[in-house]
């Protein structure tokens, strides 16, 4: 399949400015940033380690910006037939996933710096912060398109996006005060960059624990890939 | 003349039944072909077969003198294509949407003004697309569809559900876009549009070829052989087309009795219904 990167750029620059457009997308961007913003005036003064509430927030964004932004997107592009109008101007399928995950990826980076500053973290953190931040996103922005993908509007998208989010949120958030959730939580995405950044902040980057989570981001990453291409072989991106 | 467009006995089906049946056209460059039939007829279908959103199951399909099969992903930057369901992005301006369709079809920005003009819109290029009319709506997508001048246009019900004074507009600009060298490929149900539009055209009906010519052509092979004559005494007569016909004809002329004279040419919606038997 022949991938034209003059369309990727293209594609990407409308994808941007249009979720900057989108009231109810760039709305899930600015939620995490709010929440950085009152935790840091409100709970500063907390005896808890540092880099917690980093985490906290960083698993926030990562379950609301990286489901939302591309399974909504893909979705709205399905329903209103704007994705139709793509096909028949020779915009691949391809072109129009990797634009849209790329798109997303960035909206991602951009609230997890702001998230960053704003929690006044060690900027010598910042460069392992982005590579972390970024990676761990990637299986669940894929996720989320394979969630677009298989999302025939944006309403069943918004169905299918709940559970998601719920199953990657929450086990992290209980994991210190219930077993079960803590056992949950290990095997996903959003805990595993949790454990790796808290790794980051407290000194122990070179330890087991980040080997076990960065294992398990890579074996979501693999299943994130896998339901995706198949999903885009059986479906196609259109409906 | 070279033909754009070629199918050979093309079939396809959908859910068991046919969609399309031993489907045999072609559509000669720089001509406004109409196709045309009755909702589910199969026009829509013919047209994603063109398109490649759907693939035939028997038969060839030419495009650009090419097989479909062997049609490269670049050939269809020749062709334009407003479908039934086209669309544009409503929170940017008409403006943004088609420098964006430009920008993708590697058109330079300076062009878009031009089909602005050309679709009637420059004065409203800043309005928001959510906040346009359904006719201005579909001269912007219309207008997103021929930004790289193609060669090859496919319509598929282009003034569906648009008011008359609309619809003149978009015939207007077909014809001029038809003048400047792109052969279209015009879907409708609207008998009136295509009589007056295009060189030729097909008539679909449960996915056959039923008649196919120039719409003059098929007029006068449906019309009735007879002649219409109104006198002077609010009368009218109809004559058969023989020797008998013509001297009553030449004598009610001679009497100085003819107010009128018709032959009875029969309009597509006609000759339609007298092959079908279906209603629109």
């Amino acid at each position: 399949m022949d991938v034209s990167m003059r369309k990727i750029g293209v594609l990407y620059k409308k994808d941007f400015m249009d979720i900057l457009k989108n009231v109810s997308i760039s709305i899930s961007c600015v939620i995490p940033v709010f929440f950085a913003v009152l935790y840091k005036y409100l709970f500063s003064e907390l005896p808890m380690p540092e880099g917690y509430l980093l985490s906290l927030i960083l698993a926030l964004n990562l379950t609301m910006g990286a489901v939302m932004i591309p399974a909504t997107s893909i979705a709205e592009e399905k329903e209103k037939h704007t994705l139709r109008t793509l096909m028949l101007s020779n915009v691949s399928g391809l072109e129009f996933c990797v634009s849209k995950l790329l798109v997303t990826s960035s909206f991602m980076l951009i609230t997890n710096l702001l998230i960053f500053f704003i929690m006044s973290v060690k900027i010598a953190w910042l460069p392992a912060f982005i590579v972390i931040t970024v990676v761990c996103a990637f299986p669940v922005i894929v996720l989320g398109a394979v969630v677009g993908l298989a999302a025939r509007d944006q309403m069943t998208a918004g169905v299918y996006e709940i559970p998601l989010m719920l199953v990657f949120l929450l086990p992290t958030i209980f994991a210190d005060l219930n077993k079960i959730a803590g056992i949950i939580a290990d095997f996903t995405p959003c805990h595993a960059m949790v454990q790796i950044v808290s790794n980051l902040t407290t000194g122990e980057l070179a330890s087991t624990d980040t080997l076990l989570a960065a294992v398990v981001v890579i074996a979501w990453i693999i299943v994130a890939v896998a339901a995706f291409v198949a999903l885009f072989r059986k479906k196609g991106v259109d409906n | 003349m070279t033909n754009l467009i070629e199918l050979r006995d093309v079939c396809l089906r959908l859910d068991e039944d046919f969609a399309i049946q031993d489907l045999s056209f072609e559509v000669r460059e720089g001509e406004i072909f109409g196709f045309l039939g009755p909702s589910g007829a199969g026009k829509t279908t013919t047209i994603k077969l063109l398109t490649k959103q759907l693939k035939k199951q028997a038969g060839e399909i030419f495009l650009m003198g090419e097989s479909i099969e062997r049609t490269k992903r670049s050939r269809y930057d020749e062709i334009g294509i407003l479908s039934d369901t086209s669309n544009l992005y409503d929170r940017m301006t008409i403006e943004e949407n088609l420098k964006f369709f430009a920008a993708l079809k590697n058109i330079p920005g300076s062009e878009v003004a031009e089909v602005l003009k050309n679709v009637d819109l420059l004065e409203e290029k800043k309005r928001p697309f959510k906040k346009c009319s359904k006719g201005m709506k579909q001269r912007a997508i219309l207008a997103s569809a021929v930004l790289h001048r193609p060669r090859l246009l496919f319509l598929d019900e282009p003034t569906s559900g648009l008011d008359p004074a609309t619809s003149q507009e978009i015939h207007k600009l077909l014809e001029n876009l038809n003048q400047q060298g792109t052969t279209i490929f015009l879907t409708t149900h609207n008998m009136e549009e295509a009589d007056k539009l295009c060189q030729r055209v097909g008539i679909l009906n449960r996915g056959k070829m039923i008649a196919c010519g120039r719409p003059r052509d098929l007029k006068l092979e449906f019309a009735k052989d007879e002649v219409e004559i109104l006198t002077t005494d609010r009368e009218i007569l109809r004559m058969k087309k023989d020797r008998e016909g013509a001297a009553r004809i030449a004598e009610i002329i001679s009497q100085e009795k003819c107010l009128t004279i018709h032959s009875k040419e029969p309009n597509l919606e006609e000759i339609f219904l007298q092959l079908t038997g279906r209603e629109f």
